[in-house]
């Protein structure tokens, strides 16, 4: 058994059966465009299986930018005592209620999801029917599960198994508005968590600059190396990927994604407001 | 070999790491600091490649809420 055959096994096959199950489902209740739907849905029950492991992390990583400029000040003045900066730093977590993040490993169990929801994807919006069905049927747990025919791939008057550079042609420049949309989300996703930890910064250095603290100002000044430039330019970045990949991938995949993104989005909010995005708010309407 | 390893090591802290961050929709996850990418750093650098690749494969491991605390080797 290799590790494709476990990948499979765990995660691709469960996710396939749990797919067919609600496409069954909507179709019993002759809901309209149930592939798109079922798509739709599954990726806000996975969302919301990892709901719990990304909310503490919100939760952490707020206050966590609450208490930055403090921090920072903390490690100035025990620069030279590690035991003390860390019994201090432990301090200033308690008397701000902060619990030490819970890592990156429970944030890292969610890749293999996310590549094996793409992967199944991938395949099942194809428009060959022989291929989809045989890959499907394969798969399947209880022989009543089984598709008989082709579902029917359409969403909207779009088929989700066509890329939008093919369907150009036919849709005409409407259908950038789906790559368009899939960046748009993406960036006001990472918009939200990002720049409150630039304004921070500033607010930092600002407050070292008051108080003539030239070791400060100097270690604040450091950070704003190449790496930090990669930083805050990834915010525009990876939306640009995810619009170029949106662009070249199955209308089905961007539809997964903004499912994801859109879930994302509002978990946020929902836990720190509108974070970054509110300084953008602000330029647009200023009198807010 | 080493000098290849710091070299991806570096590129992953600087171009892969943030856009990870992105993708799963969280801006902060490191538990330790140094964080383990630097972490890796220091000590491939220290170590070797074996040792210190050891070391930075364990100190992610320790990265998760069932963690006993950090091993004094691990912290800095």
């Amino acid at each position: 058994m290799n590790i494709f055959s476990i990948f499979n096994l765990v995660l691709v096959h469960p996710i396939i059966n749990a797919l067919v199950l609600i496409y069954h489902l909507l179709v019993s209740l002759h809901v309209p465009y149930a592939l798109g739907f079922s798509i739709i849905l599954l990726t806000v029950i996975i969302r919301a299986i990892l709901y719990p492991l990304i909310h503490s992390q919100l939760k952490t990583s707020k206050k966590m930018q609450e208490i930055t400029p403090h921090l920072n000040k903390l490690k100035e003045q025990h620069k030279n005592d590690a035991a003390k900066l860390q019994s201090e730093t432990m301090r200033l977590y308690k008397e701000h209620g902060v619990n030490p993040l819970s890592g990156c490993l429970p944030l890292l169990i969610q890749l293999p999801l996310i590549w094996g929801l793409y992967g199944v994807l991938q395949q099942v919006v194809k428009t060959d029917p022989k291929a989809v069905l045989a890959y499907v049927n394969s798969a399947l747990y209880s022989p009543s599960l089984k598709l008989t025919h082709m579902w029917d791939t359409s969403f909207f008057g779009l088929s989700l198994g066509q890329t939008p550079s093919h369907l150009l042609s036919s849709v005409g420049f409407l259908i950038l508005l789906i790559p368009a949309a899939t960046g748009i989300f993406q960036l006001i996703q990472s918009k939200m968590m990002f720049a409150v930890q630039e304004d921070k910064m500033k607010d930092v250095e600002k407050d070292a600059v008051k108080t003539k603290n030239k070791a400060l100002v100097k270690e604040v000044k450091k950070e704003d190396d190449f790496a930090t430039a990669f930083q805050n330019q990834s915010l525009y970045i990876f939306p640009l990927m995810i619009a170029f990949f949106s662009w070249t991938l199955p209308v089905g995949l961007s539809l997964y994604w903004n499912t994801f993104t859109i879930f994302g989005i509002l978990q946020q909010y929902q836990i720190s407001g509108l974070g970054g995005l509110e300084s953008w708010i602000k330029k647009i309407n200023p009198n807010r | 070999m080493k000098k290849t390893a710091l070299y991806l090591l570096k590129i992953y802290k600087i171009f892969i790491s943030p856009i990870l961050h992105q993708a799963l929709g969280v801006k902060h996850a490191c538990r330790y600091l140094p964080t383990c990418s630097e972490f890796a750093i220091i000590h491939v650098k220290k170590d070797g490649i074996v040792i210190g690749g050891f070391k930075s494969l364990l100190r992610v491991l320790y990265c998760q809420p069932f963690a006993p605390s950090l091993p004094r080797f691990l912290k800095k």
